[in-house]
């Protein structure tokens, strides 16, 4: 049996620093957060059904107004406001859906305002179609090629709370000459107050 | 032949360098850096080296955009009024409004709250502050003109009466910004849009000033929190825009214009 202190090679040194440059330049240039941190985005259009695996959702209309007016109180917009009918069908428990974006061609996003009977987030019970409607106040140049994107996630700063998880992005259908025509509308929107979809949104009065 | 000279700074030198040489032959080369180096901050600390740095704000003018953080502002006036929509004031005060257009430059919606801390309350004006945490279930305050101004701050034209300065300072609140438009409060401002807001405060029926200082704060993107608390957020900063503000007489109760149509 042998006694005494080891002798520290070249050989074992080079192998130590070779594991830790090999540890080093995995972390460094191996994209694994983007891979398991970006959302599932399922893409449709208006009247399209859209499985979020979490829930179902529908885009059932889409309309523009100068003013939204509710119950008690009424929003004039800035721009214009892009009114948005959805009807979400919980599939797996109780949902609440937090996440309510539009994104234009330029890449700026927009949030929905929650004034006027408008929703910025929604919940709904498994079971049944839930209606609501979304209202965002955007400029003129945001309406051609603009998307909704609608998830359960909070539609906070970087999406944090979308990673790992579905979200619908849907095309609102809006071309170039649509979107002036759409500008030079002066109309006031009454949206309904959130509720159970009757059976022509999809649902069934619950 | 010997020059006339003045003796006086000459020996001086001499015997300062005389000085020096006695006290630096002694010591290693570190110890002189040192002692140089300490010698030179004595040296100028008579000439305020040591005085904080306060940093010169730019103007703040009427129907001048100026840029503070996501938002390009724009002050259009000052005004006061009974009552501004839901916001009532107590019994003897009035509500103070500085109207603005408010753009959002950036890609992204901001919280109201944001351009809230850009635009703090106008000091020495009478701003009723806010109730402190603490005191909640306490006496409300007995002297609303109490706004808590420091006695070292710039005297304004229309300081209100009864400005004695307590020994804490109570806080001013923020604004209440309420979209004009359409009278509701502001919640998110998207890019792109022009707002023109109210930013309202509760003001000391006592002040009757004509002007009011106003003051803008230079808003810094913090992208990394160093506690690791709250990354990606907008710092209220330092002070980067100051002026005075006319302000406009009282009017009874106006109305919003989505009222006046």
């Amino acid at each position: 049996m042998r006694h005494g202190r080891r002798r520290i090679t070249w050989k074992g040194t080079a192998l130590v620093v070779g594991a830790v440059a090999a540890g080093c330049a995995l972390v460094t240039y191996v994209p694994q957060v983007q891979g398991v941190d970006t959302p599932f985005v399922v893409k449709g259009a208006v009247g399209e059904t859209l499985d979020l695996t979490y829930a179902e959702l529908t885009v059932t209309d889409v309309r523009v107004a100068d003013t939204v007016a509710g119950f008690s109180d009424a929003a004039a917009a800035g721009g214009t406001f892009v009114v948005i009918d959805a009807t979400w069908r919980a599939t797996q428990g109780e949902t609440h859906f937090s996440g309510a974006e539009i994104t234009d061609r330029q890449g700026r996003r927009f949030w929905a305002t929650n004034a006027a009977e408008c929703s910025a987030t929604a919940a709904a019970q498994p079971g049944y179609a839930w209606r609501t409607t979304y209202c965002f106040d955007v400029p003129r140049d945001a309406l051609e090629g603009a998307t909704v994107r609608l998830a359960r996630g909070d539609d906070d700063e970087d999406h944090a709370d979308q990673r790992r998880d579905a979200v619908a992005v849907v095309d609102l259908g809006i071309t170039a000459s649509e979107a002036d025509q759409l500008w030079e509308t002066t109309e006031t929107v009454s949206p309904e107050a959130p509720g159970y979809a009757p059976a022509s949104a999809g649902g069934s009065e619950g | 032949m010997k020059h006339a000279r003045n003796d006086g700074p000459d020996l001086a030198f001499r015997l300062g360098r005389r000085v020096v040489t006695a006290v630096a032959d002694d010591m290693s080369t570190t110890q002189r850096v040192v002692a140089g180096v300490v010698a030179a901050l004595v040296a100028v600390s008579p000439f305020g080296a040591w005085n904080e740095v306060e940093p010169q704000a730019d103007p703040l003018t009427v129907g001048t955009p100026v840029e503070v953080g996501p938002f390009e502002v724009t002050i259009e006036k000052a005004a006061t009024a009974d009552e501004l929509g839901h916001l009532v004031p107590a019994p003897g005060n009035h509500m103070l409004a500085v109207v603005a257009n408010v753009t959002n430059t950036g890609d992204v919606p901001e919280i109201a709250g944001t351009l809230g801390s850009a635009v703090p309350a106008p000091e020495n004006v009478g701003i009723v502050p806010q109730e402190p945490m603490g005191s909640l279930g306490a006496e409300p305050g007995t002297d609303p003109a109490d706004d808590g101004a420091t006695p070292s701050a710039a005297p304004s034209a229309s300081a209100a009466p009864g400005d004695e300065g307590g020994s804490a300072e109570p806080e001013l609140p923020s604004p209440s910004i309420v979209n004009i438009k359409d009278g509701a409060d502001v919640r998110i401002l998207n890019p792109g849009l022009t707002y023109r807001v109210a930013l309202i405060w509760e003001q000391s029926g006592e002040f009757s000033g004509d002007v009011i200082p106003l003051r803008m704060v230079e808003l810094e993107w913090v992208e990394e929190d160093p506690l690791g608390l709250d990354d990606g957020h907008w710092f209220a900063n330092e002070i980067a825009f100051e002026g005075q503000i006319p302000v406009e007489a009282a009017k009874p109760a106006p109305s919003t214009e989505a009222e006046q149509q």
